[in-house]
């Protein structure tokens, strides 16, 4: 009876992690959707209507879908307050693992960051093709090296010159047979 | 017209490029951690410059090979390529340990190239019905064909809690409201930002949200598996497979039922075939299930490929995506100035059977190059991912720059990256922000121009649009489902 009763609430889906999160991580994200939500219907209400008709106003869509978005999120935050335990919440944030989480972004940050703010280049001839040394070739090898170091764990100039072969492998293909322009280039 | 798209697709340029897409596919889905999803949207990028009839090749190859490809990593190392592989995986592991890997893969093989066949054939008699009536679609039917799907997706891809699908998907209508407004030319949270002002171009969020994302997410998990060197003989006999035509054909219509359905993809598809295909066995099979099936890896990979053919249905037809691999090809469709949906056919001559063509061929490849990859593909899982994904990070971001060549789109990206990975932590599914996206312009100019002329009309009007209300009692159904699902939570 209870094998059924289980049966009859497991529903398939495509994302398999998604559900009910640790009630301390949905009450501060439906909160903060809330915020947000409640922006952008501040904001909404800011937008002009030129046509003195509120049904064809650009601000219709926005705040008819925070304002949907705010009574599912509430149900959300009413079901994470009824669950939340305090101990919990605690030992929650203990276990994460701040350094190995964060580092991909923060390098990925950086890698985009040098790629959006420099932009040169050189091009080096050869019999049949020109190529490209710029921002793409030199911050790929860079950034690939640092990713490689840390998650491969094999010896730097092994890093280095996988990372090159790469980028440069890319540059390649992109800009001289598909004739793509390379970021930063 | 069919036989001419055909001739068309068998020009040997076009051969290579859907053989290259295809053996790329069956690659890419074979590496544990990089899904069909991921491999569709960074290779929207290599598209850019590609003509039409090329771009479309490549795509749906590489849409074939790589879910069919998630079944050689499932069956061989224990780890399903892709998600959709996990129930191929629990069969096709177990009789791989008993010694049967090779005719596991074999299995597979078939049950992926009838799936699609299966597929492409409902592709096939029902698009012009569809068609047909979605040219009977006002403003108003188009609003709520958009809402319907982005409930539908987050219903999907939720399963037991789709109010957090949904929400996901009204974040995706909010992102996609910034910029100019297509009525009337005002501006929508744009703070006077020249760079908001066309809007966020959905590639670069679909790579962020499946490609960043995931990279994130997989990095800092190193797993090592050991890889078997010997698979045995590849098939079974054609006597014992052919005993499987029913099971064949019911799973094949799931999977393209599924496929149409927005938001639900090959998970959905092989995991409700594999429970329908347990229910449905005999009791001497049914003792197998679990432990090593054959009839178990038929009921998930002739589902999860007839999955293409029924996601095309909807992308095709509506211009609506059935999962996120189908908004990869109409993001790349898109780039190509080819406006989908109940017009393709007068807009864009001949392409609906391109697409039939495309995709036969590509099942064709797919079934040779199957064979041929698998002996490679087990030398690569040797590989790391700590090596894997870092180099497929400047894929990310060529793939991103390249669609627009604009800078700014690689921000975009990484917070679209950084967005998925925080739903992820707080258990929200990706994929209905992606459908929230590229369905909210059609729902924003729809609505707005339904309310327009409603205003005009009076209220007997409204009932007398039979099609929109039969809409939105589906709506309001799919609604209901999803609370009666909350309240069992």
């Amino acid at each position: 009876m209870k094998e059924n009763k289980l049966n009859k609430n497991k529903y398939i889906s495509e994302d398999e992690g998604a559900g009910l999160a640790a009630p301390i991580i949905d009450l501060l994200s439906s909160s903060l959707l809330i915020v947000l939500s409640l922006w952008v219907i501040h904001e909404s209400i800011k937008l002009k209507i030129p046509d003195n008709n509120f049904f064809t106003a650009p601000a219709l869509l926005p705040i008819i879908t925070a304002s949907s978005l705010i009574i599912m999120l509430l149900i959300i935050l009413k079901k994470s307050i009824g669950n939340f335990n305090k101990n919990n919440a605690k030992n929650l944030f203990k276990t994460i693992d701040y350094n190995k989480n964060l580092i991909s972004p923060i390098i990925l940050f950086f890698y985009i960051y040098s790629l959006t703010s420099f932009s040169f280049s050189y091009e080096l001839d050869f019999y049949y093709f020109e190529l490209l040394i710029g921002p793409f070739l030199i911050f790929t090898t860079l950034s690939t090296s640092i990713f490689l170091f840390i998650y491969w764990r094999k010896k730097v100039y092994i890093c280095i010159s996988v990372s090159f072969l790469w980028s440069l492998f890319l540059s390649i293909v992109f800009y001289n047979f598909f004739n793509i322009p390379l970021p930063g280039n | 017209m069919f036989l001419e798209a055909l001739i068309n697709v068998i020009q040997p340029l076009l051969l290579l490029i859907t053989l290259l897409g295809v053996s790329l596919g069956i690659i890419w889905g074979a590496l544990p951690g990089l899904s069909t999803t991921m491999a569709m949207a960074l290779l929207i990028g290599f598209t850019s410059t590609m003509e039409q009839n090329i771009a479309i090749c490549f795509m749906l190859g590489v849409y074939t090979g790589s879910v069919f490809g998630g079944a050689i990593s499932a069956i061989l190392i224990n780890i399903p390529g892709t998600p959709d592989a996990v129930p191929t995986m629990i069969e096709g592991h177990a009789l791989a340990k008993k010694g049967e890997a090779g005719t596991a893969l074999g299995t597979a093989i078939f049950g992926s190239f009838v799936g699609n066949w299966i597929g492409i054939l409902i592709l096939i008699f029902l698009m012009p019905f569809l068609i047909a009536v979605a040219l009977n679609f006002k403003s108003w039917e188009m609003f709520l064909l958009s809402i319907i799907g982005i409930s539908v997706c987050g219903t999907m891809c939720a399963g037991e809690l789709p109010i957090k699908g949904w929400i996901v998907g009204w974040i995706g209508i909010l992102i996609a409201m910034v910029g100019i407004d297509p009525i009337f030319g005002v501006e929508r949270f744009t703070f006077d930002n020249p760079n908001f002002y066309d809007g966020f171009s959905y590639v670069p969020i679909l790579i962020g949200l499946f490609g960043i994302c995931e990279i994130i997410k997989t990095l800092p998990n190193e797993n090592k598996t050991p890889i078997p060197e010997n698979i045995g003989k590849l098939f079974l006999p054609l006597k014992k497979l052919s005993s499987y035509i029913k099971t064949s054909i019911r799973s094949g219509l799931i999977g393209t039922f599924i496929g149409a359905l927005p938001g639900a993809g090959a998970n959905v598809a092989s995991f409700l075939s594999y429970d329908i295909g347990k229910k449905r066995a005999s009791a001497k099979e049914k003792q197998k299930w679990g432990k090593g099936s054959y009839e178990a890896i038929i009921c998930a990979e002739v589902a999860n490929n007839a999955n293409i053919g029924g996601s095309m249905l909807p992308t095709l037809a509506l211009g609506i995506p059935g999962n996120a691999a189908a908004a990869a090809l109409l993001a790349a469709l898109t780039m190509k100035n080819v406006v989908v949906g109940p017009t393709i056919d007068i807009d864009h001559p001949g392409l609906v059977y391109f697409i039939y063509a495309a995709l036969l061929i590509a099942n064709f490849f797919m079934y040779a190059m199957a064979i041929a990859l698998i002996k490679p593909c087990i030398k690569l899982f040797s590989l790391s991912r700590g090596l894997l994904l870092p180099l497929i990070i400047p894929v990310c971001i060529l793939g991103a720059y390249a669609a627009r060549l604009n800078l700014y789109d690689l921000w975009i990206m990484f917070f679209a990256g950084i967005f998925g990975y925080l739903l992820s932590l707080c258990k929200y599914p990706t994929a209905p922000a992606v459908l929230g996206v590229i369905l909210a312009p059609m729902a924003d100019e729809n609505l707005r121009r339904s309310l327009m002329i409603f205003s005009e009309k009076n209220i007997s009007y409204f009932f007398q649009q039979y099609v929109g209300l039969i809409l939105l009692i589906i709506f309001i159904l799919v609604i209901i489902d999803g609370i009666r699902r909350l309240k069992n939570t």
